[in-house]
């Protein structure tokens, strides 16, 4: 009995510590985060989306960048809705952009965590202790995003970069949160699912020619799932909306005359050999998704002895085989950048977290709280490396 | 029954022909790097013995076998069999810093010393990696038989590791070495991982083990290849 107590009092003083370094360590990495957006000033294609895209102007009002929209749209890319987005950014000037990107970043993180949450078998015991949830998950995820990131300063900082990636991320996110709650049958009918679910759906579609789609797919996958199930479910109106809106996101943004143009223009050979595609993927397996991966991979070892069934399940199979379609789709594409990576990882750590909270719950371990800290130092690294430079 | 058996060691044998892919491949990077950076060259130039063809081929061996060293004795001494060895081997070409075989031969012949600028950023780079590999070990040896003894080894290999880490700061001739070294040692606990039934998730963790380190052998072939 004895023994038990101090094994117990051990278990809480570690809980104690790592809670401590939580509240110091979550803080200091959003304030590094912060930092690290200012030492990254507006760049490259940042000059350049600046302008009024059609007469060269800077950029001074919303019909500038409507303007530019449609001009980018008929020359260069179908990404409408995000580079929309960023020229807002770049309106607002640099100051501005880095607080906007520091908050579409927590945002995204809290999205991660929620979504974490969603994909759990059984939800933790509420009440005592939530706020330490909150913040431990917070910790995890946020850490998580920034060590296993592919290109951290190209996708996270760089104004382009955070405007494709991370903003794009939150609203893709948000679709495929909307979808995958509706799996479960005790969740009730989201408030206003019918009237959000058209503009959310075609923001998806429309954010990244590989994300998009595979929203698009996850969607009509819980669809199909609904139906199968009941095929007079009321969900069902707006499950169509989002999966048909999301497929018409994507096919505006992939079809779009820019892709064309920009392809007839370019001076590089793009037409890829299958070897050269190939090399290409076996680069974004080994190279981009690997630390997301290797974390996924671990966690689910742990996930396996940590639990009874050591099943995984169906929701979270499903996410995985949306991370997996959002890579797949870059064999189409003529280049793979490490920035392109994004998205997938952010899928695969999201499954990684629920599979750590998972053991974690099972046997009321320091697990989580570990692993929390220990990335969260890891993220400071690569923080510390992009503001050294 | 049988077929029951080796059901269950599939997984197991497909680690162990990883690590033989990975080792194979090893070979041939380290082959391409070694001619390529002229360390066999840098040898013959200073002792003027044999030729710089014999003294490519040696150093390739010596490579060679001090690769086998770091995994084989560790295996013996920690009695981990195979499986657990051949992992310990993908671990270390995944994540472990690949060094070139000049900057091994450098050091003993007098060759350029890093600056303590360079030395330290090489420490920060790393750092990220060093603390993602700790967080798997810790991970990886988490369980409901993970007992008080385990988890000090971890906290005192942590520990050295750590240590190899500063101290690459200060030898620096040696800094790249150390920081391996350093990187090895916190890899120490992968030969103890217990084979359980559930043994396929440990060759899921392989696999991807398996194609990080074969692209990074890929790219170093890729480069140094003459």
């Amino acid at each position: 009995m004895g023994k038990d107590r101090s094994f117990d009092l051990k278990r809480k003083d570690l809980r104690m510590i790592t809670a401590a370094a939580q509240v110091i360590l979550l803080p200091a990495a959003v304030f590094m985060l912060f930092v690290s957006n200012r030492s990254v000033p507006f760049m490259m294609d940042d000059i350049w989306y600046s302008t009024n895209l059609e007469t060269g102007e800077k950029l001074g009002s919303l019909t500038d960048i409507l303007v530019s929209q449609k001009w980018h749209y008929i020359n260069w890319g179908g990404r409408s809705w995000t580079h929309g987005f960023l020229q807002l950014s770049l309106m607002s000037g640099e100051l501005c952009a880095d607080i906007i990107n520091t908050l579409m970043t927590i945002l995204l993180v809290l999205e991660m965590y929620i979504f974490a949450g969603m994909l759990r078998p059984e939800k933790a015991p509420a009440g005592k202790g939530k706020g330490r949830g909150v913040l431990c998950g917070g910790a995890l995820c946020l850490g998580l995003l920034i060590t296993c990131c592919p290109n951290f300063m190209m996708s996270m900082l760089w104004q382009a970069g955070c405007a494709n990636y991370v903003y794009s991320s939150v609203w893709i996110l948000a679709f495929m949160m909307v979808y995958i709650r509706a799996v479960d049958d005790a969740a009730g009918d989201l408030p206003f699912a019918k009237l959000f679910i058209v503009p959310l759906g075609i923001i998806t579609g429309w954010s990244t020619e590989n994300m998009g789609p595979a929203s698009f797919v996850l969607a009509f996958l819980v669809m199909a799932h609904t139906f199968h199930k009941n095929r007079k479910d009321r969900r069902l109106i707006w499950m169509a909306e989002g999966a048909v809106s999301s497929f018409a996101g994507s096919v505006i943004c992939i079809l779009a005359p820019g892709n064309f143009v920009r392809k007839d223009e370019s001076l590089e050979d793009l037409s890829l050999s299958l070897s050269d595609r190939i090399i290409q993927m076996f680069r974004g397996a080994g190279e981009y998704l690997f630390p997301a991966l290797l974390v996924l991979s671990v966690s689910y070892l742990v996930y396996r002895r940590s639990t009874q069934s050591g099943k995984i399940n169906a929701k979270t199979a499903l996410v995985l085989f949306t991370a997996l379609l959002s890579y797949g789709a870059m064999i189409a594409s003529p280049h793979y950048p490490d920035r392109a990576a994004f998205g997938t990882c952010a899928l695969i750590e999201i499954c990684a977290v629920s599979l750590i909270s998972g053991a974690a719950d099972e046997n009321g371990s320091t697990l989580k709280e570990t692993a929390a800290v220990l990335l969260l130092c890891s993220s400071m690294f690569v923080m510390y490396s992009v503001i050294s430079l | 029954m049988t077929g029951t058996r080796l059901k269950r060691n599939i997984p197991g044998c497909l680690i162990i022909a990883e690590g033989a892919a990975a080792l194979a491949a090893s070979c041939l990077a380290v082959h391409d790097t070694g001619t390529a950076t002229g360390a066999g060259f840098l040898i013959f130039l200073r002792t003027g013995l044999l030729s710089r063809g014999a003294w490519d081929l040696l150093l390739d061996a010596m490579v060679l076998l001090l690769i086998c060293a770091v995994v084989a004795v560790p295996a013996v001494l920690l009695k981990s069999g195979i499986r657990n060895a051949a992992l310990y081997l993908l671990s270390g070409i995944a994540l472990l810093p690949l060094v070139r075989p000049d900057r091994i031969v450098s050091p003993f012949m007098g060759g350029e010393v890093m600056s303590m600028g360079d030395a330290v950023s090489a420490v920060t780079a790393y750092m990220p990696l060093w603390i993602l590999t700790l967080s798997l070990i810790l991970l990886m040896h988490y369980g409901p038989g993970a007992g008080n003894e385990r988890k000090t080894r971890l906290v005192i290999l942590a520990c050295i590791s750590a240590a190899l880490i500063v101290l690459s700061i200060i030898l620096r001739p040696f800094s790249e070495i150390i920081l391996f070294a350093s990187g090895a040692v916190l890899l120490l606990p992968v030969l103890e991982l217990k084979a359980g039934e559930k043994d396929h998730t440990v060759f899921l963790v392989s696999a991807v083990l398996f194609i990080r380190g074969m692209w990074r052998l890929y790219m170093a072939m890729a480069l140094y290849h003459l």
